[in-house]
């Protein structure tokens, strides 16, 4: 039994991992809050809900659309208006909650009030030691982790993304350096909302669409990054198991509110006594 | 400069789509208000009459249209608005021999007690409105009674969870049409001792909301009055997404069957992932969910043995009434769901009861409504609950018990519960 | 000297004004509109307070709660006279925000952000849970409506409106006089620069706790208020997104000057009013003006006519542009 809910966790900790990474990623370099990150997330699930059920595309092919589009109104939003907040904590968070509220109801004009549903692409269910776990939740953990191990290689191998954490860690420093830093904001807002897409269409497929879905992958994916460090990739992985392997084994033992009280406790716990998270920058 | 013009472009972009919904939005709302255009501007009185022609009968609606319950809150508001336009084109309500034509005034009473006190306070004193349809939180119905109940203004709530903040003696002015899930409870519970057995033992997985826990009270006591036994009692959050660790905590307990209350995506969620990790027994949901949603949401393969007391609206057993209100729905909308159909209730049984009444004081219309039967889109209805609420403003009417097993759904039965 | 004067006159004349509405104003829908004003002025200054030491709290939606909370408790369940659990519940949240504020404010900027939103999620979370106190998600219900005292009864929209107004212009008084005190210098210098502040030798950590103490107490103060007002709470009354509203008044405003969170909360808790005929379109309205402001006037709606002027004298030589642009920087109120 116990396997079966490190599964249901891993399954958890893949989105939240996609969600945080791309929120991680926007506050350490385009460096503002995003606090319409869970409407990205929402958007990317209602976009794959176009393409795939509206005009017939196969969901995967939805899916790269999907992240390739939500990653272009990340640009679009990050060079109108997000750029001029960079360290302006309360401007941003001003900013991102207007987002909030245009995306919220333009997408629930658009699309009508009511539930929708993404078909899923893949069916049946595989017995894994006695657990069971539909390939739903397999596509989830996979594609997730294709996702985090390429954003890792692209970090680690490629020039952007050794500028990026460049950028994350020392700004002033970078700017020095002769990293362009707009160009590089850019950058990590279409990854960022393309990583929040993902998870939206991967989430909308295993269960249903709303345009208020945005709230929960907000909260969660906060509690994340404050868990394994601000701006931190590794920290954002590592929060990312964490809460969702409290998900998983906790909820089945206690109650799911009693659960997430815990993890928010936890999390407050590790801020006081670790200030800037498990694995953030000093 | 270029990157200003820019976002002013887009600025201006978002408020002209703006204006251009909400013009869209208020197209359905022109065809109920034509009547009040010539409304002069005294507001002193409920009714107005033009120039000719009937009299205008002001009637609120305050609805959730923004925030997470506007997925229950707009389709509601929208049948709301087509209940008064067939009402205006029957003639409209007649009142001791006056026809009087409904004019909807729609607010948003947003998610919480405050912004429903707002709304509510604005029909009231601004628009002088004597009746008022609407409230979907129990929260809000509460903090709305605050200034309903001194104005006298008579509420009919759309639906509720059952407790008695919003319905008791000391609410003169309140009433309900639609059922509360623990009188769904006992009608769902006979209709599965007959239908399974020898499946005993139940499991409860509730909705963490404000009936939450007295629900669970009641439906035990049903459990054990019916010979059955309640293995766990599971609450889980109104915004869960993953219902895995929550199955698997129900599968643990080992139980024939589990009844549930949930919103309809959440329901789906429950169904499919129950499915999936190897749950096999009946699931039953005490909240009217739409059976074609929860068997969209949980993809037809998975949807087996869900039992919900919602009607399936394409079922013959549908009664031509109602099937007429679905395809107006559907032209007007190009989409339908129980959330559509459900609401239509509150705002018709108003409507027959000022005319029981034959008088606007709302004082008369709730003497008359307490002791009237009354036709509803299920059939026939009488009010109830003064043992339950210590007041008889519970509606009692029948409900559809509907079972989807896959791809095909049957309505089993209409039962009339008893509210005593 | 005189301008002080003026200001002050400008200042009575507008309380005067306020205190006659209710005789000509007959209107309970505009006196209720008022009062929900008055809520977001009360909360949209006190959330300054704390921000006058550079601390962004989102913590203000659980003082609200912790106030609601204990007032309606203790007069509900002690009996206490609301008259006493309108203070008690400003000392309850704010000896609340002396322990929290003590261990929060090790964290700066964004971290102490977060914390306090986790805190506000949390005493969501715990009212949600502790069904026996609180009465769960359901919350309280059938609260009562203050003790008479004198002429008001609390019958009526009026007296509340009174008694909100007191309380504004009481809590308002109290900050103003806070800020423009010693205290108030010491406050600002600890969020000008910090390490210099404690230099020479300002206990930084102790302000930042009281001026984080301070706030919660007026957060607590008005939850007491809202709860006998609205006769309900519930949990879903303060999730943080109560934090971030008092925010947006804050800084949509003007952060940086008193005036600015009162005219923050007159404009935008009136915008949505005056879009109720948008009904489920209404956000775009409200997101519009927020957007505008934010981008257009960064410092909030207070400096609009500064900034107008400055678009005026566009035409003007640049040696004039420029120093306008340092009266512009160097002006702090």
């Amino acid at each position: 039994m116990y396997v079966q809910d490190l599964l249901n966790g891993l399954t958890s900790a893949g989105i939240y991992i996609l969600i945080a990474l791309g929120l991680t990623l926007i506050l350490g370099i385009v460096g503002i809050v995003q606090m319409a990150h869970g409407e990205m997330y929402m958007v990317g699930a209602y976009v794959v809900y176009l393409f795939s059920m509206s005009m017939g595309l196969p969901y995967f092919a939805a899916l790269v659309i999907s992240i390739i589009l939500v990653g272009c109104l990340g640009i679009v939003v990050e060079r109108l208006f997000l750029r001029r907040f960079r360290g302006d904590v309360e401007g941003a968070i001003i900013c991102t909650t207007a987002f909030i509220l245009v995306l919220q109801t333009a997408v629930k004009g658009i699309a009508g009030p009511s539930y929708k549903d993404i078909a899923s692409p893949v069916e049946g269910v595989v017995e894994v030691f006695g657990a069971r776990l539909s390939w739903e939740e397999i596509v989830i953990i996979l594609v997730s982790a294709v996702l985090v191990v390429a954003l890792l290689v692209s970090i680690k191998w490629t020039k952007p993304g050794q500028a990026m954490m460049a950028i994350s860690e020392d700004l002033v420093g970078a700017t020095l350096q002769g990293i362009n830093v707009d160009r590089l904001s850019s950058i990590a807002m279409f990854i960022g909302c393309g990583l929040a897409a993902a998870a939206g269409g991967l989430i909308g497929a295993t269960f249903s669409l709303e345009p208020f879905m945005g709230g929960f992958a907000l909260t969660q994916g906060i509690t994340v990054i404050i868990l394994g460090g601000l701006g931190s990739v590794p920290g954002a992985i590592i929060g990312g198991l964490i809460l969702g392997l409290i998900d998983g084994l906790l909820t089945p033992q206690v109650s799911p509110t009693i659960a997430s009280i815990v993890g928010l406790v936890i999390v407050i716990l590790i801020l006081l006594f670790r200030p800037k998270g498990l694995l953030g920058y000093e | 400069m270029k990157r200003l013009t820019v976002i002013v472009l887009v600025l201006s972009m978002i408020v002209a789509l703006g204006l251009f919904a909400a013009a869209c939005g208020s197209e359905g709302e022109t065809t109920t208000s034509q009547q009040g255009a010539t409304t002069t501007e005294q507001g002193s009185a409920t009714t107005t009459a033009p120039a000719g022609g009937a009299k205008v009968l002001k009637i609120g609606v305050t609805a959730p249209l923004t925030g997470p319950s506007s997925s229950a809150g707009i389709p509601h508001m929208r049948m709301t608005e087509i209940c008064a336009d067939w009402i205006n084109e029957n003639g409209g309500i007649d009142v001791n021999g006056e026809k009087y034509t409904i004019e909807l005034i729609i607010e948003d009473e947003g998610e919480t007690p405050d912004s429903g006190v707002t709304a509510a306070t604005k029909l009231i004193e601004q628009d002088k409105v004597s009746f008022i349809v609407g409230t979907i939180s129990p929260q809000i119905a509460a903090a709305v009674a605050s200034v309903s109940e001194p104005a006298k203004v008579i509420r009919c709530l759309w639906h509720g969870e059952g407790t008695n903040v919003e319905l008791n003696a000391d609410l003169p002015y309140t009433f309900r049409v639609s059922i509360c899930p623990h009188d769904f409870a006992m009608e769902l519970l006979k209709y599965h001792v007959e239908a399974y057995p020898e499946a005993k033992n139940i499991t409860l997985l509730f909705i963490d909301n404000s009936a939450g826990v007295i629900l669970a009270e009641q439906v035990q006591e049903m459990i054990t009055s019916l010979g059955l036994t309640n293995v766990e009692t599971i609450m889980y959050p109104v915004d869960t997404q993953d219902f895995s660790p929550i199955i698997s905590n129900v599968m643990r307990g080992k139980p024939d069957a589990v009844v549930c209350t949930a919103l309809p995506h959440l329901m789906g969620g429950i169904l499919k992932t129950a499915r999936q990790k190897g749950y096999e027994g009946p699931i039953y949901n005490l909240s009217p969910t739409s059976p074609d949603t929860v068997q969209k949401i949980a993809s037809p393969d998975l949807s087996t043995e869900c039992i919900v007391p919602a009607p399936d609206l394409t079922s013959p057993k549908v009664p031509d009434l109602m099937k007429e209100m679905v395809q107006k729905a559907l032209d007007k909308h190009g989409e339908v769901s129980w959330d559509y159909i459900r609401p239509f209730n509150s705002l018709w049984v108003l409507a027959q009861a000022i005319e029981a009444a034959k008088t606007l004081d709302t004082t008369e219309v709730a003497k008359a409504w307490e002791n009237m039967s009354f036709k509803v889109l299920e059939g026939e209805g009488t009010m109830g609950g003064l043992e339950t609420y210590g007041i008889n403003h519970q509606a009692v009417i029948p409900f559809a018990i509907t079972k989807i097993s896959g791809p095909t759904m049957e309505l089993i039965k209409w039962v009339t519960p008893s509210i005593p | 000297m005189n301008s002080r004067l003026y200001k002050a006159i400008g200042w009575l004349t507008l309380l005067v004004i306020l205190c006659l509405v209710p005789l000509f104003m007959k209107q309970n829908y505009v006196l209720h509109v008022l009062i929900t004003i008055g809520v977001g002025v009360v909360l949209a200054n006190s959330l300054r307070f704390v921000f006058l030491t550079g601390q962004l709290s989102l913590g203000h939606g659980a003082m609200v709660s912790l106030g609601a909370y204990f007032s309606s408790l203790t007069v509900m369940n002690l009996g206490l006279s609301f008259w006493l659990a309108l203070p008690l519940a400003g000392v309850f949240a704010m000896i609340v925000s002396f322990f929290t504020g003590y261990l929060f404010t090790r964290l700066k900027g964004f971290y102490f952000a977060m914390v306090t939103m986790f805190l506000t999620m949390v005493v969501q979370l715990v009212a949600e849970q502790w069904r026996g106190l609180t009465g769960g998600v359901g919350g309280l219900t059938n609260i009562p409506p203050p003790n008479a005292i004198g002429a008001l009864g609390f019958d009526s929209k009026a007296d509340f409106y009174y008694l909100m107004l007191a309380i504004a212009v009481i809590s308002l008084l109290i900050m103003y006089l806070l800020e423009f005190s010693r205290l108030g210098l010491t406050l600002t210098s600890v969020r000008d620069s910090e390490a210099l502040a404690a230099s020479v030798g300002v206990n930084t950590r102790f302000y930042k706790v009281l001026a984080f103490g301070l706030g919660g107490f007026f957060a607590g103060v008005v939850g007491s208020f809202y709860c006998h007002y609205y006769s309900a709470v519930s949990p879903s009354s303060f999730t943080f997104m109560l934090s971030i509203d008092v925010l947006v008044f804050m800084v949509v405003g003007g952060r940086h000057r008193f005036v600015g969170p009162i005219l923050g909360a007159v404009v935008l808790t009136v915008i949505p009013e005056l879009g109720r005929g948008m009904k489920e379109y209404e956000p775009f309205i409200y997101a519009a003006v927020l957007l505008l402001i934010i981008v257009f006037l960064p410092r909030g709606l207070i400096s609009l006519p500064e900034q107008v002027r400055i678009l005026l004298r566009r035409g003007t030589s640049p040696s004039e542009r420029a120093a306008s642009a340092i009266t512009r920087g160097s002006h702090r109120a």
